[in-house]
């Protein structure tokens, strides 16, 4: 892909394939799903995760799953909220950008 | 590398980041491979690329305020340092081709096998005949000579001088085939197999000086 993708957008689409799991989800499933819509290195997604999670967008917590424990993420009250935020600047973005893109006169 | 291997340089890599952290990250990618399955440990790892990668987005996330723009061109040269290994696929892909064409060099093999054969069989064969024929030659020669011996003794001395010209004229011919023969068991022969010897040798001394 040609453009980049930045910080904010990378946190934006992280929470937003976390929030798609009511029950949370966990590292290899965040990065499997991400990775079948961005060409990312899976090295990429850790620093993303533990960045959400230091400003509390996100939390985390063990589950017991075939003898051992398996850390899931979840969104915190926080996290919907900054998600929301990025929901309705990323519309607004896109949608400038593509009107520019396509090259059509606006109103 | 394995997973254990690439774990370990990881925690090595990570000696310098406060001990929460260092623990954290280890523990996702431990539960990163897990969730992955044995299956795709190897996939995971070149996917990841080097624990050097991987620690360096650690610490970058870590000390930089604003990590840099993730664009794809950082991606690809990230990537490019590590070389898949491709020894392993291409000795079994030649493997599946020689199982393959098994039918083509069994028959090549066969003919070649046939081929020597069938050499050999010429050279002993040619070599017998030459032995008869100087043999029967010497016998020829001895006989024809004790027959004019007999009729020189009989009163009949010319057919006896005649026989016994005749004989050695044979004889000559038989005298020279021996030497022929000895000549090549002498020097042909030890020679021939000299050159075999070295022919077979060659295959195995090349390999040799390879590794």
């Amino acid at each position: 892909m040609a453009f980049g993708i930045g910080a904010a957008l990378l946190d934006a689409i992280v929470l937003a394939v976390v929030s798609k799991k009511e029950e949370g989800t966990y590292g290899y499933k965040i990065t499997q799903d991400v990775r079948r819509a961005i060409d990312i290195s899976e090295s990429t997604l850790y620093p993303v995760l533990r960045r959400l999670q230091k400003n509390q967008y996100l939390i985390v917590y063990d589950v017991e799953c075939g003898g051992r424990n398996r850390r899931y993420y979840k969104l915190t009250k926080a996290g919907s909220i900054k998600l929301r935020e990025y929901q309705t600047e990323w519309t607004d973005y896109s949608w400038k950008i593509s009107n520019l893109l396509s090259g059509e006169e606006q109103e | 590398m394995n997973r254990e291997e690439f774990l370990r340089q990881l925690e090595r890599l990570l000696y310098d980041i406060p001990e929460s952290e260092r623990r954290e990250a280890m523990e996702y990618y431990q539960n990163y491979f897990e969730d992955a399955g044995p299956e795709n440990e190897a996939q995971i790892i070149e996917e990841l690329g080097s624990p050097q990668e991987v620690a360096a987005s650690i610490k970058k996330n870590l000390f930089g305020e604003n990590y840099e723009e993730y664009d794809y061109e950082t991606q690809t040269k990230q990537k490019q340092p590590y070389v898949p290994p491709e020894k392993p696929s291409r000795n079994i892909l030649i493997g599946i081709i020689v199982v393959l064409t098994f039918p083509l060099w069994i028959g090549l093999i066969g003919g070649a096998f046939g081929l020597i054969v069938g050499g050999v069989a010429c050279v002993f064969a040619f070599a017998v005949a030459v032995f008869a024929l100087v043999g029967s030659l010497l016998l020829v020669g001895f006989i024809l000579a004790g027959i004019g011996f007999a009729n020189i003794f009989a009163g009949l001395p010319a057919v006896g001088m005649i026989l016994i010209s005749v004989g050695m004229f044979i004889l000559a011919f038989a005298i020279l085939g021996v030497i022929v023969i000895g000549w090549a068991f002498g020097r042909i022969l030890p020679r021939t197999l000299r050159a075999i010897v070295r022919l077979c040798k060659r295959p195995f001394q090349k390999r040799g000086v390879m590794i």
